[in-house]
């Protein structure tokens, strides 16, 4: 045979021969990555909830992306061990993956890709605070398939990647460490609104929460059933906007009390609902 | 409070006058200590132990040393009385000053007073504030006129307001008449005080060019704690662990041990800090003996001995960690409260024990129905809201 028989049959050879192909060596990069990324998994958050917090979302932020590095990196290491690389081999290989992930795997590859946008879009953040599809919570893993989402009430929601095709993403923070808290209230329209409004200032700007670092809102406009007030503010950990939240309440409560106004209530859903155009003559 | 003997020539050239808030900065730790500090720290974030005391045991004991205001007397302040004097003097003299109005804000934990003891030493009338509880009051107290001759001395902005909804009445009310004031106005404020101050009123747009003293580093601890020292002749300072003389130096001012730079950066460089972590590491003999065994140290004859034990590093244990940070903070801001006062300012719910925790390790101490923050916990009360994201002075 001569070597250029031999070259065009190499070339033509998808995959490696048995004998050559050593799974020794390809079991050790398995375990080994999976080893580092279980690693990652562990220390990364705990560094981000033992450490300074101004280092917390950094920290929470590194492992995906160390996962992605570590995968790419893995899979990079295992294809030359298993299959002949050749440019025609590439295209075999590629056209066979993309039958079989159209027919099998549509779904899940999308999420998979998904993720991978995810990473470097950064729609949302291990730490970070979001709201898809009317779920609304802390992401606590980004996986490669889904995000784990801890809401308020303490459940865990699953959110494939791939939603993020289709859905609208609310990031509430967007990796800064604080976030806009709102502190709603409605009183019947009969009320000094400038005395109330310096009162719910105060009520923010002397909370033990609250972040110097940011403004401090009182906005209001009148609706059907009364005046909406809304005190928007920034904790300076956004890990205590709960609290923040419930601080601001109480205490608006008492200073709305003391200005000489009066709470009312209204519907939830009355209360996105506009104000009727005026008609003229 | 006697007033303070006119400085010497070679006092006068060592007083730094006070310089503005922006230039301060805290002394660095020298890079060996660094290193050291940095792993333990490291360690300690790693391993935060459960339920243990807050501060080191040896730390709260207090000093045991029977002669401790001969070799460290007080006042805590050191030359501060004399450098705001020198900061001031040619403000004061000038028939229309500019600024009218002179901001010195002052890390908190001072129990000494300065600017209230220097406004006392020169005869300036004082503006106190009213009473806390009055602040929060259906009527509280109105601001008196500012319209006398001289200088007016405010010396603690921080006692004119609560964290509390109904709290900065007063506080904007006595701002407006310093700004409407045509004399001098001398005004101190806790520099956590200040800050609130700042994002809550805007007061940096009246009073914009605060000032601190310079930094208490280790050349300038040297200085201060060898004129102590020289109260009571013939004693030595020697490092505990090596025998080195803290106060010494050589021919070129060289120290023979650089414990005093690295008082300096624990201490943040404020004096009154640094003042009683001294007075806290010194031992007589004895004292020495029975923590650290019968080692024989090096000293001359006729030479009397106080031995400086290294102060250990203190950090809050996991429990309950962030309550005790939110009654830290809060006493910061105030300087010091009652226990009613602070209930008030929190936003804690249902009933606490942390402050009974932190009084017992040592972080506040209790003063009749006050609470404050302990100069000696002050470094690590800051190192710990900083880490947990508090706004901070």
């Amino acid at each position: 045979m001569t070597a250029a028989e031999q070259g065009k049959e190499t070339a033509a050879k998808l995959i490696n021969d048995l004998q050559d192909i050593s799974f020794l060596q390809i079991g050790l990069v398995i375990a080994g990555t999976w080893f580092a990324i279980f690693l990652a998994r562990r220390i990364l958050p705990f560094l981000a909830e033992r450490g300074p917090s101004q280092f917390r979302l950094f920290f929470l932020g590194l492992e995906p992306i160390l996962r992605l590095f570590l995968l790419a990196g893995a899979v990079l290491w295992i294809i030359p061990i298993v299959f002949n690389i050749t440019v025609q081999n590439f295209l075999v290989i590629a056209g066979a993956a993309s039958v079989a992930i159209g027919f099998a795997f549509k779904d899940y590859v999308s999420s998979l890709i998904a993720g991978i946008v995810a990473i470097f879009e950064r729609p949302y953040r291990p730490g970070d605070w979001v709201e898809i599809d009317g779920d609304y919570g802390e992401v606590r893993a980004v996986g490669l398939r889904a995000i784990q989402l801890q809401t308020a009430a303490d459940s865990t929601v699953a959110v494939p990647h791939a939603r993020m095709w289709t859905e609208n993403i609310s990031n509430a923070n967007d990796g800064a460490r604080t976030l806009m808290c709102i502190a709603d209230f409605y009183l019947a329209p009969a009320h000094d609104a400038a005395r109330v409004r310096s009162a719910l200032q105060d009520v923010a700007l002397t909370s033990a929460f609250l972040s110097y670092e940011k403004p401090v809102l009182v906005m209001l406009k009148e609706t059907l059933w009364g005046t909406h007030y809304q005190l928007k503010a920034y904790p300076f950990d956004l890990r205590d906007q709960f609290s923040f939240i419930s601080d601001m309440t109480v205490r608006g409560k008492l200073a709305i009390a003391e200005a000489g106004a009066v709470e009312v209530t209204a519907p939830a859903a009355a209360s996105e609902t506009p104000l009727p155009k005026k008609i003229s003559g | 409070m006697s007033a303070p003997e006119k400085p010497s020539r070679a006092e006068a050239e060592a007083l730094c006058p006070f310089q503005p808030l922006e230039k301060y900065e805290r002394p660095l730790m020298p890079a060996q200590q660094s290193v050291r500090l940095f792993f333990t720290r490291l360690w300690q974030m790693l391993r935060r132990a459960e339920g243990g005391p807050f501060v080191a045991e040896a730390q709260l004991k207090g000093t045991r040393l029977r002669k401790l205001d001969a070799v460290a007397a007080p006042p805590s302040c050191g030359p501060l009385l004399d450098e705001l004097e020198l900061t001031v003097a040619d403000w004061v003299a000038a028939g229309s000053p500019t600024p009218r109005t002179r901001l010195f804000v002052l890390p908190p934990c001072d129990d000494f007073g300065v600017i209230e003891a220097w406004a006392e030493n020169k005869g300036h009338p004082v503006l106190e504030a009213p009473t806390r509880d009055s602040l929060v009051s259906a009527a509280p107290p109105v601001v008196p006129e500012l319209d006398a001759e001289g200088v007016i001395v405010i010396p603690r902005l921080e006692r004119w307001f609560l964290r509390h909804r109904n709290g900065l009445t007063l506080v904007r009310s006595l701002l407006a008449a310093i700004e409407a004031r045509r004399g001098h106005c001398l005004v101190g404020c806790n520099s956590w005080a200040w800050a609130f101050l700042k994002h809550t009123l805007g007061a940096n747009l009246l009073m914009p060019e605060p000032l601190i003293f310079q930094r208490f580093d280790g050349p300038r601890l040297r200085r201060w704690f060898t004129e102590l020292a020289e109260a009571e002749a013939g004693t030595a300072f020697r490092l505990s662990r090596n025998g080195a003389d803290v106060l010494a130096a050589d021919a070129k001012g060289k120290p023979e041990d650089d414990y005093l730079e690295k008082l300096g950066a624990q201490s943040l460089g404020i004096p009154w800090v640094a003042w009683r972590m001294w007075r806290a590491s010194l031992r007589t003999d004895e004292e020495e003996k029975r923590e650290n065994g019968d080692k024989k140290k090096a000293g001359g004859p006729g030479e009397r001995t106080l031995w400086v034990m290294d102060a250990p590093e203190l950090s809050l244990p996991a429990d309950h960690q962030q309550n005790a940070l939110l009654v830290l903070h809060a006493l910061l801001i105030h300087d010091r409260l009652t226990a009613e006062e602070l209930s008030q300012v929190l936003p804690v719910v249902g009933e606490t024990f942390i402050v009974a925790a932190l009084d017992a390790a040592g972080f506040v101490e209790q003063t009749g129905p006050e609470i404050r923050c302990r100069a000696l916990a002050y470094p690590a009360i800051r190192r710990e809201l900083f880490a947990a994201g508090f706004p901070t002075d």
